[in-house]
């Protein structure tokens, strides 16, 4: 038993390997400089981007596609009400009350275009960072805030456990929705008294179901010692390498290309 | 040292030294989870010292649990003293909170359900995070992750996400985890019960690995997980019905039954034989029982055993119908020799497959389930099975092939649609999904929301409750119950449907002996009435019953026939980490000492068998 070994961590994508807390900042910038694209080469820079991270994150496209099509879609209807209400420059379209001018099909391709920048960047930073490492990555950030008092490492641990239970969760509710619906209990059809008892057999099992993993986790935390405010070690405390000196680096040409490519004529 | 919040010293050396090998005492405890209405345990005293392997058992509901939360440190009792890893943690009705914390540092627990004891995303990480909390350096818990890993044989598991592992992989990460605490006492509720055979065996392994290691108990209710024991604990009703060895006990079928538990098979199959004339001496193991019966002619010259192997044309049991090897029909399923009630068709299933997103889970299944015909689905974890039964039963719409009930056409959500109602879906532990305030009125849910009159729900209510042999509970809230009654009200929640076909995803597991009678006798009246019934169970004795077994490997049919076929494909089956019936597992036991008595499936033909080849 004395010469077992880890196993070496498997080869990741680079983009998984960064330090979280390069991650998020990153997000974050990259997120606002979304703000500026306006013009359609800022655009294909700012798609060229996105290609890249997917590359570098070996994410396949099909798959983070599907991830993200949920959010895309309502937000890119929202984009589309511009053509409707934005009434400027010359009318391109009209039928009965409804007109497109250019100036409306200019601000909703630049607003949908921006707003699905940054639902990528968003995706693309939770698809290769694990729930534990970006709760970590957010204590050590907020860190400054603990001389507040702010309890900061629970914040983070409850984040993460959150995080982690979003699939358990998300299982029951399909499991207890189909048990239901076998008996014939659907919120999507019938008379409203039905829809309503339809859906309290939804929400209260759901209900149940947390309280139950809720109160089993923390007779876990308790049997593994975990207490609130008492001082623990990290085994893998994250590390800011060479690589994310090169990733920061490589933001900041963005930036200024960004920039740059927005105030040509 | 001055810690935050009462909170012991961390270090583990500091931790005291355990008088005379004691770890827990436990002494006159109750517990009530109603302030004393009810008492969940009363009266109990036990004492456990620092090597022991014991097995705490009962029927659902006995409070088994219960002990072994306070074994564990993790509940105060509400009578009683307890004293803990060598320090007073409950006496005069006051909690010690540096005593509790202190055994809590040294017990390891495991759940039924160990999903919900994984804390972090990555197996790794999750070791590490009861060491991290000891605030152990860092290269220490490099170590112990390590060690712990190895220990459950889970190196390999080290980098992978927790929520991408099997249910007996995350039970092994929940032992690591556990383990890697360096506890004295290891706790295990229930942790086998809802693992497949190959997941089982390697559980049951594990256990003996830990002996020299810490102290264990195991909360079951499988006979078969005692006898591994030093010392057996059975609890009824809250108290301690019998605290002992488990190799007197598990000898003794009678004094078993009145304390509301099943008797090993072995030990059932002693009894049936003795009362055929057999003259037996008193077994303890399987194992004993085939050896005693292989040596019977030696003892005994007016019983000799046939021990010439069968021609292999007569390696198929003739006398029972049951064992009768069938010719494969053109859909590649036999044609079964039982009388069908009617000649209704029920499922019928080509080329049908599954996918989501991660790949295909289920591919080329053709399958026909007659009316009043019982399929059995077997696999082992991740093989489809699960997803099978939701095809079946119209919740989904299938990848690709055709599937359709009754010749309604589930491959479209108007088919699907049609069906609903008409197939009864009980899902894993159905009583996931009451909800109502009271029993009646959750088994009332189904039969409102077929738009039927009044009176026929309350009829269909009532007769569902009376069905299952709960009607007693019908004004009780469906969250007071044990789980096992809260399975048989779920159960009346679907035939109050009064459904014309019933697709059952582990209708067993989990269940004590009781409870499990209640369920047979359910599925064997519908059955008799005329539905067309799948189960996907991993009990063979139960697929055993069935009319035909369809055993899925990675999502394709792997085997499927008359439970006689599949099961004839024993070594097959051990690949798909799959087992045999007990019967068979006994029959080829005999095998090996030169018995040979044919393929017995159920415990029935197997008496028959034996008692026909002992005869000289």
């Amino acid at each position: 038993m004395t010469s077992s070994a880890l196993p070496a961590v498997p080869s990741r994508a680079p983009l998984v390997r960064l330090d979280p807390r390069t991650k998020i900042l990153a997000t974050i910038a990259l997120m606002v400089l979304s703000f500026f694209v306006a013009t359609p080469v800022q655009a294909a820079l700012a798609a060229a981007l996105v290609l890249l991270l997917l590359a570098l994150g070996r994410l396949r496209v099909p798959r983070f596609a599907r991830s993200v099509l949920p959010i895309l879609i309502p937000l890119v209807i929202v984009a589309a009400l511009n053509f409707a209400f934005t009434r400027t420059g010359p009318v391109i379209w009209s039928w009965w009350v409804f007109s497109v001018t250019q100036g409306g099909l200019e601000a909703a391709l630049t607003y949908g275009f921006r707003v699905s920048l940054i639902v990528c960047f968003g995706a693309i930073l939770l698809a290769t960072t694990p729930a534990g490492e970006l709760a970590g990555a957010l204590a050590s950030l907020l860190g400054p805030l603990r001389a507040l008092g702010a309890p900061v490492e629970e914040w983070a641990f409850v984040l993460s456990l959150a995080l982690r239970f979003v699939p358990t969760l998300g299982e029951e509710f399909q499991a207890v929705r189909e048990a239901q619906a076998s008996r014939g209990g659907t919120i999507a059809r019938g008379r409203p008294i039905q829809r309503i008892r339809s859906l309290a057999a939804l929400v209260v099992p759901i209900l149940a179901a947390a309280l139950r993993h809720a109160e089993r986790l923390s007779l876990a935390l308790d049997s593994r010692a975990w207490a609130s405010g008492a001082p623990r070690t990290r085994w893998r405390p994250p590390r800011f390498s060479f690589a994310d000196a090169c990733a920061l680096a490589a933001l900041a040409a963005y930036a200024a290309l960004l920039v740059a490519l927005g105030s040509l004529p | 040292m001055a810690s935050r919040g009462g909170r012991v010293p961390l270090e583990r050396a500091a931790a005291p030294r355990l008088e005379g090998d004691e770890i827990c005492r436990l002494e006159d405890v109750g517990y009530s989870f109603d302030g004393g209405a009810r008492w969940a345990l009363s009266g109990v005293t036990l004492a456990l010292s620092g090597r022991e392997r014991v097995c705490v058992m009962g029927a659902n509901g006995s409070g088994k649990s219960t002990l072994a939360l306070l074994l564990a440190g993790l509940r105060a009792p509400d009578a009683g003293s307890v004293r803990l890893m060598g320090r007073a943690c409950f006496a005069d009705g006051v909690p010690e909170g540096d005593a509790y914390a202190n055994a809590r540092r040294q017990t390891g627990l495991v759940f039924q359900d160990p999903r919900d004891q994984i804390v972090a995303g990555i197996v790794a990480d999750d070791v590490a995070f009861g060491p991290e909390n000891l605030a152990l350096p860092s290269e220490e818990i490099v170590l112990r992750v390590a060690r712990e890993l190895d220990r459950v044989g889970g190196l390999g598991l080290a980098w992978r996400g927790t929520s991408e592992l099997s249910g007996g992989q995350t039970q092994r990460v929940a032992i690591a985890s556990a383990m890697a605490m360096e506890p004295t006492l290891m706790v295990f509720d229930e942790a086998a019960a809802f693992l497949d055979v190959r997941a089982r065996g390697a559980l049951r392994r594990l256990a003996g690995r830990l002996q020299d290691v810490c102290a264990q108990v195991w909360v079951s209710h499988d006979a078969e997980d005692a006898a591994d024991a030093s010392r057996l604990i059975v609890l009824r009703a809250g108290r301690i019905a019998y605290d002992g060895a488990p190799k007197a006990l598990l000898a003794d079928a009678e004094r078993l039954r009145e304390l509301g538990l099943e008797a090993p098979f072995w030990l059932q199959l002693a009894q049936a034989l003795r009362e055929g004339g057999w003259d037996l001496p008193p077994v303890s193991s399987e194992s004993e029982l085939a050896a005693a019966i292989a040596s019977q002619d030696k003892r005994d010259g007016s019983f000799v055993l046939r021990t010439a192997p069968l021609p292999a044309e007569m390696w198929q049991d003739k006398r029972d119908g049951s064992f009768v090897l069938e010719k494969p029909q053109v859909d590649g399923l036999p044609q079964d020799k039982r009388t069908v009630p009617t000649v209704l068709p029920g499922f019928e299933a080509r080329g049908l497959g599954f996918s989501y997103a991660e790949g295909e889970v289920l591919g080329g299944v053709d399958l026909t389930v007659r009316s009043g015909e019982l399929v059995a689905v077997v696999g082992a974890t991740g093989s489809g099975k699960t997803t099978l039964a939701r095809l079946l039963a119209g919740l989904v719409a299938p990848g690709w092939g055709t599937l359709s009930f009754r010749g309604v056409d589930l491959g479209t959500a108007k088919g699907r649609r049609a069906a609903s109602g008409r197939i009864g879906f009980v899902m894993q532990q159905p009583e996931r999904q009451l909800f109502a305030e009271s029993v009646a009125e959750d088994v009332a849910f189904g039969p409102k929301n077929l738009g039927l009159p009044d009176e026929e729900v309350a009829r269909r209510v009532h007769h569902a409750l009376a069905r299952l042999g709960v009607s007693e509970l019908a004004d009780r809230s469906p969250f007071a119950l044990s789980g096992g009654q809260q399975r048989l009200v779920a159960l009346a929640g679907v035939a109050a449907l009064e459904p014309e076909a019933w697709v059952l995803d582990e209708p067993y597991a989990g269940l004590d002996a009781e409870a499990r009678e209640a369920v047979a006798a359910l599925v064997e009246e519908q059955r008799a009435r005329g539905c067309a019934i799948v189960i996907v169970t991993h009990d063979m004795d139960q697929a055993a019953l069935a009319d035909r077994v369809l055993a899925l490997d990675a999502g394709r049919v792997a085997l499927a026939g008359a439970p006689s076929e599949v099961f004839s494909h024993a070594e097959e089956l051990k690949g798909m980490g799959l087992g045999v019936p007990k019967p068979l597992r006994f029959a080829h036991e005999l095998r090996e000492l030169g018995v040979f008595i044919g393929q017995p499936l159920t415990f029935r033909a197997l008496v028959d068998a034996l008692s026909e080849v002992g005869r000289p």
